[in-house]
């Protein structure tokens, strides 16, 4: 069968799937235990209020009990018979700190803050700096000086490094930055001044959802595969954008190998040059194969709302090898990826 | 929304490179001729005589409405010529598609002639319908997919007025007694337009975003099931944009025939599965209650 073609889900509340997780306590306005049930009229769930992680939608009333105070997510407003009322301005669910209402959002964009390693996308190039997509709901800027030059780290910008700006990064490029300084209004600034960030080669792009991804100590890892396929470098980015490529070694590492036949100062030219490269090293089908199914992996953990870090990303990509060795293929079975996540997980609770 | 950005060149060749291989190795392991899993409601539309409701990944979400309207018949003569007021109304609504979005540019005709359904003076014709989809990806899998689900779970309500009469006709509100606009197992079913593309040698059914950019050739080729077996019947090919495979910026190669042929046969081979498999997932939404 080339397609799967699957029936929608049946309707299900999403008052009930939600009594587990973050949600589960009732904000219990009047304190009398009544459930709003299904049906009841809006005027009358108006009294009763909302649950805590219960979903709510923008614009809609959350309570006009005046003892609760308004947190993120929510405005005042006043409601039909004058009273004060706290509105939702988010899809999201509902939270309370003692007496402060808020209201986590479903999905979001990432947020920058300093110090947060970003994949990012190249989206204009300006005078002296770029505009760089990486997801956050402004665009970051890249600042020329802020990069590293070809001939010397630490060489200063001259007017000819403006005029081939698009020497370095074009439309369209894809890098690994940093987040250095953010304005007023949340818009970040990057840089790409140390060997581990720079121009992103060799291997596929993807992107997640800002809050898939947990914030660890690097997010930079290499992981060995099997199957030949050496190993893989994987950049997850903070803010859901994930770059998996074969691993290369770095221009820092190489230098101390290579150190006694050019001198340091050489070095760094021939390296600056190669780092904005837009040549592919020559990569063997057995780690491209690795690489997708890494990709695979990532994309698995995401459907299922498992969060990723390096611990579940190596779970899941020793679950997906042992399922592979059983003979199942994820171009064919649509299920593979509900299965190496359940795999994976099983595998987390036994260590 | 900011225009897409083009993939980058280290991006585009490994891709390129990796679909070239024998065996290609797609960026999501799937088979060449495998299809992503897509997500069909049908008949929720409580105004239209059919509909449905399709859920792709990248594509997004599609609904459908069809409505029958009736008119008065004035081509006994020129039955088979095209006209507009003899296409099948098809209101295509694509969820977040602005101007820009995936189904801008949306037309959808139908060729009329094979069949004929009078009614006293006034007619409905069904005949193989052509979607004519835009031929920018990722639309054209998803809004045929909707549009064929819509047309099969389309109903006609029963005419209660008397034949060859010449005044407006009048339906009956039952809609136990209500005809299939196709009748079950039946032939020619309604069509379907696979996109797909060829990347060196290889060639890909149901193509992501990425993988048309590195694409050489794309075609939207559409097709309805001849019978039974799963045989189909070519109704129409046409082009896709596609991005500029391994060449340079504003390079295109040729193709040759041989692959032309290639990319049609391969969709033929596929077509009779995917419209049967949608025809099966429509029965069984619509008798389900």
């Amino acid at each position: 069968m080339p397609i799967q073609i699957i029936a929608p889900a049946p309707f299900r509340d999403a008052g009930d799937s939600d009594e587990e997780g973050e949600g589960g306590v009732r904000l219990d306005i009047d304190n009398d235990g009544d459930i709003a049930m299904e049906g009841d009229s809006q005027s009358h769930r108006k009294t009763q209020g909302r649950h805590a992680g219960q979903i709510v939608t923008p614009g809609e009333l959350v309570t006009d009990d005046s003892q609760w105070m308004r947190g993120h997510g929510t405005y005042l407003s006043t409601s039909d018979d004058g009273a004060q009322c706290i509105v939702s301005s988010l899809a999201g669910t509902i939270f309370k700190t003692n007496k402060l209402l808020s209201i986590h959002a479903l999905r979001f964009r990432y947020v920058p803050e300093i110090g947060d390693l970003v994949v990012g996308r190249i989206l204009e190039v300006q005078t002296k700096r770029w505009r760089v997509d990486i997801a956050a709901p402004h665009s970051a800027t890249l600042l020329l000086s802020s990069i590293n030059l070809p001939g010397g780290i630490l060489r200063k910008r001259t007017s000819t490094d403006e005029l081939q700006i698009r020497t370095f990064f074009s439309e369209g490029d894809l890098l690994v930055a940093e987040v250095q300084t953010l304005n007023s209004d949340g818009q970040a600034s990057l840089h790409t001044r140390s060997l581990k960030y720079g121009k992103l080669r060799n291997g596929v792009f993807l992107t997640v959802d800002a809050g898939m991804i947990r914030r660890m100590k690097s997010h930079v890892l290499t992981m060995p595969t099997s199957n030949g396929g050496g190993d893989v470098d994987i950049y997850l980015g903070v803010n859901g954008y994930i770059w998996i490529a074969k691993h290369t070694v770095s221009l820092a590492e190489g230098a101390g190998s290579d150190a006694k036949s050019v001198s340091i100062t050489r070095l760094e030219e021939e390296a600056s040059e190669a780092i904005y490269s837009n040549a592919n090293e020559e990569i063997s089908p057995e780690t491209r194969a690795e690489i997708a199914r890494i990709g695979c992996v990532v994309r698995a953990l995401v459907k299922a709302n498992v969060k990723i870090d390096e611990e579940m990303l190596n779970l899941g990509y020793e679950a997906a090898l042992e399922e592979s060795l059983v003979g199942f293929d994820w171009g064919t079975d649509t299920d593979a990826g509900k299965r190496v996540v359940d795999l994976a997980l099983a595998m987390r609770r036994r260590e | 929304m900011p225009p897409p950005t083009p993939l980058s060149p280290p991006e585009l060749s490994y891709l390129y490179t990796s679909l070239t291989l024998s065996p290609p190795i797609r960026p999501d392991l799937r088979a060449p001729s495998q299809f992503r899993p897509i997500v069909a409601e049908c008949s929720f539309l409580p105004h239209c005589n059919g509909s449905a409701r399709i859920c792709m990944a990248e594509a997004g979400e599609c609904i459908v409405g069809i409505k029958a309207e009736v008119e008065k018949d004035r081509t006994t003569k020129y039955a088979t010529i095209i006209e507009r007021d003899k296409w099948i109304e098809v209101t295509v609504e694509v969820a977040g598609g602005g101007a820009s979005g995936p189904g801008s540019g949306v037309g959808v005709g139908g060729i009329s002639g094979a069949e004929r359904r009078a009614v006293g003076g006034w007619s409905s014709d069904i005949g193989p319908v052509l979607l004519l989809t835009p031929t920018s990806h990722p639309s054209p899998l998803l809004l045929s997919a909707a549009a064929n689900v819509a047309l099969d779970s389309t109903f006609l309500p029963k005419l209660t007025s008397p034949h060859e009469v010449d005044d407006i006709p009048a339906f009956s509100d039952d809609w136990a007694i209500s005809t299939p606009l196709y009748e079950p197992a039946t032939f020619p079913r309604p069509p379907i337009s696979l996109p797909i593309v060829a990347v060196g040698d290889n060639v890909f059914l149901d193509p992501s975003v990425a993988e048309v950019a590195a694409a050489e050739v794309g075609l939207v080729v559409t097709l309805t099931l001849a019978d039974s077996e799963g045989n189909c019947d070519l109704v129409g090919v046409r082009g896709m944009e596609v991005g500029r495979g391994g060449g340079k910026e504003g390079e295109r190669k040729g193709t040759s025939r041989k692959l032309l042929r290639q990319m049609v046969d391969a969709c033929i081979r596929e077509a009779g599965d995917v419209i049967k498999g949608l025809g099966e997932s429509t029965r069984q939404q619509m008798f389900r209650a």
